[in-house]
């Protein structure tokens, strides 16, 4: 498995992205990130409509084990301003790892959940991971169509009608 | 199979501008249409009408104005009143007047919360003779609602009474009209007050005006002619809950919607002129627009205005006397009422004292029909009771059986068939339809049917949301699928809308309330089942670490969506656990909270992170199952 510190991800717009691991001291600016998260990615993204994310929520983002969860942060070059969220968690056999993206609202359709998503997903393949999920709303189309372009394929979740689960496998 | 049924179809499918082209010449037009559709103009473009007119004077102008229109029944105040189409043309007319006196003009917006009497079905057409546009917000909503209503809306007027009646209670309506208008942004320039003799409203001037003196003032003045509207004139507003706690407002157009409704009476519900309708709802919901108001009185029926409820007022027994009283010969109530009969009355003793009189068919809406529901009104009504679908969004039943063309198919636990001018598909995850029997998303195909929003108010992104998943497609929100003989299923909801005692509301809303409450780190609110109501809300509150007073944290949790939605909310209870169940991303699984809540099985889902998370939820839920 590799451990990446940090890494810079071009995207579709030319808009450049720092990403490295976020970590306790981290906190702070990621509380403050989805706060400039718009009100129904936040709900996207933790399956609550809280108007600002709680400390609890914000837990596993930066108490990561570096192993089977990882939390990275994705930093405009240009500005250096945090502008990404995303969220590796594997289960223990490390067979299947859940992807979670946000990004800042007025980052949005520059190509950076793209750049994520990818890097996250071969992040989970580079751990040995057999596949990489993605678990949504069926309300966010914008997720489901990305992750559909990226070959993860859309199935239901756990017999709930409001949820789909996008899946890659790998081998 | 009904012939007409499958007749009529086929022809509003293969041909949907010669369709709707006949059924607009049902109404009055001011200038015909030039085009039945165009993509972006919308329905009936180019033609003229007034909806007031075709709801009202053209009945009096054909001779009927000693004809009834409007029944008012209301056995919370003991009263029952009779207005023919010429008297409540005068009753809707002197409103007009009023509105028009106060400044309000073609265009302004005008807000009513209004209790379920007759003036406020003189208001909403008095503002469509004038050609203003009414935005109703049902009386169960609290003051921060209503606030957010009129910012949105930003009316000149806004029209209410001095108390509402429920039972023995009275809800005085004029302290949360203060109250919103106080937290609002948007300054309203008048405020009209019915005084009720229940309760006395205060007034403040020069804002508010008394009702009964304002039309005393305004006796003289010539009634305000029927404004000529564009078809694609808005004709009112109505708010929805969305995913979250910010209200849809859906616009709906006077020309599309005229034709449709007026199609809608003879053709689904049976009804003709000179027939009595009842649609046991409020005039605060769509259904209350569409059939308490408007489509009866387009079709030249009349109409009953219930103020009670299905039970207490006095008993169990007081639909079916409505139901005689008035020769209702078609009657549309939601589910959780015939649920609250049946629960009073299990034997449906009041109904055999009674009688259903002149009743020919129940129809039922704003949440499925449970199958033991129907059973049991038919058992005892001895009549058809015919489930059916629809939403705020489309303003006229896109799935029924169609009563008035002959066809009398029902399953119970479907809604029926595709109502003439609807055409629905179910799709898959990936976008493509399902085989029959097979759960997917509920599509409609556009163009809409001419009833249909165009619009939402000041949100023209967020009405576009609703046609971009599926192209070509508008996306109901609902989860549903075709059986093998074609009776069209809805299951539930794809999003966290819930539907209680037929009233449509946002958990995500209630959670953003939720989260605000002090002692609160974390929070989820689901829909589970519920025998009375459907689906109620129940909330799950992680507290705080060092919080204390956890006892009051639930009291306060329930205490505080009251207070900022209103008691439609229906909050009833919290839980205080130690832990939600999550994916290991952290999102929560809400749909293991439900399996919970109803008591089925909840097996661990293969993501989540604790499983021993459900354990401690359910012996918070159920502690002696616990035990």
């Amino acid at each position: 498995m590799s451990t990446i510190t940090a890494v810079t991800l071009p995207t579709r717009s030319g808009l450049d992205l720092d990403v490295r691991p976020a970590t306790e001291a981290d906190a702070g600016i990621l509380l403050e990130f989805f706060d400039r998260v718009s009100d129904e990615d936040r709900r996207f993204r933790f399956f609550a409509a809280a108007e600002h994310v709680s400390e609890a929520q914000l837990a596993p983002m930066v108490h990561a084990d570096h192993f089977r969860t990882e939390s990275w942060l994705g930093f405009n070059t240009a500005t250096g301003e945090l502008i990404a969220s995303g969220l590796l968690a594997c289960d223990g056999p490390l067979d299947t790892g859940e992807i979670a993206i946000s990004v800042a609202n007025a980052y949005k359709g520059q190509g950076v959940g793209w750049a994520m998503l990818d890097f996250l997903a071969n992040q989970a393949k580079e751990r040995g991971c057999r596949r990489a999920i993605a678990i949504e709303s069926r309300d966010n189309h914008a997720a489901i169509e990305l992750e559909r372009e990226k070959g993860f394929v859309p199935e239901p979740f756990d017999g709930d009608p409001t949820m789909v689960v996008l899946s890659k496998s790998f081998r | 199979m009904s012939d007409a049924y499958r007749q009529t179809w086929d022809l509003s499918i293969k041909h949907p501008e010669a369709f709707w082209s006949q059924a607009a010449r049902a109404i009055d037009w001011i200038s015909p249409p030039d085009t039945t559709y165009d993509p972006d103009r919308g329905w009936f473009a180019g033609g003229t009408l007034n909806t007031t007119w075709n709801a009202v004077d053209r009945h009096v102008a054909n001779g009927r104005g000693k004809d009834c229109a409007l029944i008012y029944d209301s056995p919370v105040t003991d009263s029952v009143e009779r207005w023919t189409y010429a008297g409540l043309q005068d009753e809707v007319g002197r409103v007009a007047a009023m509105l028009e006196v106060r400044g309000v003009r073609r265009g302004d917006r005008v807000v009513i919360y209004m209790p379920m009497i007759p003036q406020t079905v003189f208001a909403m057409l008095a503002c469509a003779r004038l050609g203003a546009i009414h935005s109703v917000v049902f009386g169960g909503f609290a003051a921060h609602e209503l606030a957010k209503r009129i910012d949105d809306a930003t009316p000149r007027v806004l029209l209410t009474a001095s108390c509402g009646v429920e039972g023995s209670r009275t809800i005085a309506y004029k302290p949360l009209v203060d109250e919103a208008l106080a937290s609002a942004r948007h300054e309203v320039e008048s405020v009209l007050v019915l005084q009720r003799p229940q309760v006395a409203a205060e007034l403040s001037a020069p804002r508010d005006h008394d009702w009964a003196a304002l039309r005393e003032e305004t006796a003289h003045l010539p009634v305000p002619p029927c404004a000529e509207m564009a078809a694609s004139d808005p004709l009112y507003i109505l708010y929805t809950s969305g995913t979250t706690g910010t209200p849809k407002g859906v616009v709906r157009e006077n020309g599309g919607h005229a034709v449709n409704l007026a199609w809608s009476m003879p053709a689904i519900y049976d009804i003709g002129p000179g027939d009595v309708f009842w649609a046991a709802s409020d005039v605060g919901w769509v259904v209350g627009h569409s059939y308490i108001v408007y489509a009866p009185l387009l079709a030249g029926a009349t109409t009953v205005l219930f103020e009670g409820k299905p039970v207490g007022t006095p008993d169990a027994g007081t639909f079916w006397r409505v139901i005689q009283r008035h020769k209702v010969k078609t009657f549309f109530t939601a589910p959780t009422a015939i649920r609250a009969i049946r629960k009073e009355d299990p034997d449906a003793s009041f109904l055999q004292e009674i009688g259903t009189g002149n009743l020919k068919v129940i129809f039922l809406a704003g949440e499925r029909a449970d199958p033991e529901t129907i059973s049991w009104a038919e058992e005892h009504t001895c009549l058809p009771v015919i489930d059916h679908w629809w939403q705020t969004e489309l303003g006229a039943p896109a799935i029924a059986t169609c009563f008035g063309l002959g066809d009398t198919r029902r399953r119970r636990g479907s809604a029926g068939f595709p109502v003439p001018g609807n055409a629905f598909a179910i799709l898959g995850e990936d976008g493509q339809p399902v085989p029959d029997g097979q759960s997917g998303a509920v599509v409609m195909r556009e163009p809409l049917a001419p009833c249909a929003y165009r619009t939402l108010w000041n949100n023209p992104v967020g009405y576009a949301k609703n046609f971009t998943s599926f192209p070509g497609f508008y996306e109901t929100g609902d989860a549903g699928h075709f059986d093998a003989e074609g009776f069209l299923h809805i299951m539930g909801r794809t999003d966290d809308i819930i539907n209680v005692a037929g009233h449509r509301l946002s958990t995500g809303q209630m959670e953003q309330i939720v989260a605000t409450v002090d002692g609160v780190a974390e929070c989820a609110v689901i829909g589970a089942d519920d025998a009375l109501k459907g689906q109620i809300p129940i909330a799950f509150v992680i507290p705080r670490a060092g919080a204390s007073d956890l006892k009051s944290l639930a009291p306060r949790v329930i205490a505080e969506v009251r207070s900022e939605l209103g008691a439609v909310a229906a909050l009833k209870t919290a839980f205080v656990v130690p832990q939600l169940p999550k994916t290991r991303s952290g999102k929560i699984l809400r749909n293991v909270l439900r399996k919970i809540m109803n008591g089925e099985d909840f097996p661990p889902p293969p993501t989540i992170e604790d499983p021993g998370a459900l354990h401690a939820i359910r012996s918070v839920a159920f502690p002696k199952a616990a035990a």
